[in-house]
């Protein structure tokens, strides 16, 4: 951050980094995901080493979105002994769309968010989140099958 | 940005969630987000005090983790010629094969990695990449373990739990083992990292008795076509990865679930079931010297009939049945570096174990005798050429604790002095094995390491401010902090320093 070339690197690729995570989590986390996910890559001992920075940027959101998820599940899951849900936040997504977002698994929407915004194909998307090619078909053939039925 | 590929629904989803997103952080707030902040405040506190008192905590973290960017040399950006100056076979079903078409076809330039993969004496198969450093693995919930070694980083897929990844990171090189349906740290993992030698971009695996190399080698250019697969009257897109010159093995190196093999008209394939995905299954094999997967939701039985049906064609005349074949260009090309290619050798055990000690690791079990036995054949061996080697026992694993003459290489470098030539030829493997696979040794470890830290690393931290549990589990995130702390307060300077290598992995 305190690196110009960081701060022009961030710049650059902010907005369709929050894009990527309101689609992974929704708007209310995307923020703080994304705050997180590039603070600790530009302040990690590798990142100098990085080739790819914005691939490297997008799969940093994708990991920092599984663990909010995790702790997400896991503060849903006291919170049922403990008091009652808290009012959601004002959307502007459908309850349709949301639930049929929430029958997929991180890995097929980021699979999908990339697929669709990005064009990336297949090699591009797994080179960029880590996966293999075999997990990333899947989760594009799955994602696919699952909203199409979803919200037919 | 978006085509008519995508159903209606798609589109709704993805517009949906995209207009509902927020304005990204600004670089201000992204300074009051530092993670490193919340989770070590004792530790910045006194590393402020001691090195820069007035500078804001970001720049602080920046000044004691990140190397001087000045130093690291920006490549040049590789172009890339993906014009094939021969034609080039590719595999693709027989067009008598009734009820499937190709429906596109793509072509890639070689990816900058090798792969292969090798099967355990109980038909475990174990998968290997080696890539470029740099592309971060996981962080969250990774198990990290030091084998003969090797600090190796263990987690399990998250979209896919069968999926174990391990990955052990060098300076030019990262290596990641794969195994589905695997404990994380079974006995055959820990045989056959054991045997495993990482040096600049190459890798080098031996491997124990008992165990099948099924293949590896170096990425090279690969065409991916879509097929479409008429299945009781409906539709299945399948999904056909090839590439020339390159073994089965190089696709088995990360699987859902263990592979099985099959008969392919005479040679060996590999049926892959999709854990995550019911129904998904996948063909892995090599035909006319193409390896290839073929994928999809198709039940295996029509896969592998499919895939008898293959037939190498002319990709630039690949004219099937009215398919489309689009040859495009990889956008995302990896830079070059100093480095070097990665590149994965492995060599079966007749090879690679001297003959001194190759009765002692036929069966690939060492026991203690056996173990004890090599250890004061390396001992008389550096005795009589001159040099020596001071012992002692550790009071935990059992194992020996010694120092020679001599400086001793890495497994399989017999160059260097006598002493080094002694404990190639009479201990090196031995030690290896038995250090990764004795029962004790392994029960042990973590006590060792445990005790370790006590004594040497705790005193420092905490005189440097840093809060240390009474209990503490290897392994743990309090174990994975305190060791990066380590390592800031080495860097820093503060109480003398233990240096971060003696126990980080």
């Amino acid at each position: 951050m305190v690196d110009r070339r960081d701060e022009e690197l961030y710049g650059k690729h902010a907005d369709e980094l929050v894009r990527f995570a309101t689609t992974l989590l929704g708007p209310s986390s995307a923020e703080d995901v994304v705050a997180n996910a590039v603070v600790r890559s530009m302040t990690s001992p590798s990142w100098s080493t990085v080739v790819e920075p914005r691939a490297y940027l997008f799969r940093a959101v994708f990991n920092e979105a599984r663990s909010v998820e995790r702790s997400n599940r896991r503060r849903e899951r006291r919170e049922k002994f403990t008091a009652d849900t808290e009012p959601t936040e004002p959307s502007t997504v459908s309850i349709e769309v949301r639930d049929a977002m929430s029958r997929l698994t991180l890995p097929q929407t980021s699979v999908l968010y990339l697929a669709y915004w990005h064009d990336q194909s297949v090699v591009e998307i797994s080179r960029t989140l880590n996966l293999s090619r075999r997990t990333t078909e899947r989760a594009l053939t799955a994602a696919r099958r699952s909203l199409e039925e979803q919200l037919s | 940005m978006t085509n008519a590929k995508w159903s209606p629904q798609i589109a709704r989803a993805m517009h949906e969630l995209s207009n509902a997103a927020p304005a990204a952080p600004t670089t201000t707030t992204l300074r009051d987000h530092h993670p490193l902040q919340l989770q070590q405040p004792r530790l910045m506190v006194r590393v402020a005090a001691a090195s820069i008192a007035a500078a804001a905590i970001v720049g602080l973290v920046l000044t004691l983790q990140r190397p001087d960017a000045s130093q690291i040399a920006a490549p040049p950006r590789p172009t890339l010629d993906l014009a094939p100056s021969t034609p080039i076979g590719v595999l693709l079903p027989d067009p008598a094969t009734p009820g499937v078409h190709v429906v596109s076809g793509e072509a890639y330039g070689a990816l900058d990695e090798s792969r292969g993969a090798v099967m355990a004496p109980d038909n475990t198969v174990f998968g290997f990449v080696v890539s470029r450093p740099g592309i971060g693995e996981p962080t969250s919930g990774a198990e990290t373990r030091i084998i003969s070694g090797h600090g190796v980083r263990a987690i399990a897929d998250g979209s896919a739990p069968t999926e174990i990844y391990r990955t052990i990171n060098g300076s030019c090189a990262t290596l990641t083992v794969t195994t589905a349906d695997e404990a994380m740290w079974s006995d055959n993992t820990l045989a056959l990292i054991a045997g495993m030698t990482l040096d600049g971009s190459n890798v080098s695996v031996a491997l124990p008795a008992g165990w099948n190399d099924l293949g590896s080698s170096a990425a090279r250019p690969q065409h991916i076509y879509e097929l479409s697969v008429d299945s009781q009257g409906e539709p299945v897109q399948l999904f056909l990865q090839q590439m020339p010159g390159v073994p089965a093995g190089w696709f088995l190196s990360a699987n859902e679930t263990a592979p099985r093999a099959v008969d392919l008209d005479g040679s060996t394939a590999w049926l892959v079931d999709g854990a995550t995905t019911p129904g998904w299954h996948s063909i892995i094999g090599e035909r006319d010297g193409i390896g290839f997967a073929l994928s999809g939701m198709l039940a295996s039985d029509e896969l592998t009939s499919i895939a008898r049906s293959l037939r190498t064609f002319d990709a630039s005349n690949v004219g099937y049945g009215g398919a489309v074949t689009d040859t495009v260009a990889d956008t995302n090309p990896d830079q070059p570096t100093a480095c070097g290619e990665p590149t994965l050798t492995v060599t079966g055990f007749a090879q690679v174990v001297p003959e001194q000690q190759r009765d002692l690791l036929s069966d690939g079990v060492v026991t203690v005798d056996e173990y004890e036995a090599a250890f004061h054949n390396f001992e008389a061996c550096a005795r009589e050429h001159g040099g020596y080697v001071k012992y002692s026992l550790s009071q935990f694993t059992g194992e020996f604790i010694y120092e020679t003459s001599g400086d001793l290489l890495p497994i399989g470098d017999t160059g260097g002095g006598d002493v080094n030539k002694c404990y190639q030829a009479y201990f090196a493997q031995t030690e290896v094995l038995f250090s990764s696979t004795n029962p004790q040794v392994l029960a042990n470890l973590d006590a060792e390491q445990i005790a370790f830290f006590n004594e040497t690393i705790r005193p420092c931290l905490e005189s440097a401010g840093v809060e240390v549990p009474d209990n503490l589990f290897v392994g743990s995130n309090d174990w994975i902090r305190l060791l990066e702390a380590n390592t800031a307060v080495h860097q820093a300077g503060l109480c003398g320093g233990i240096p971060p290598d003696t126990t980080a992995p």
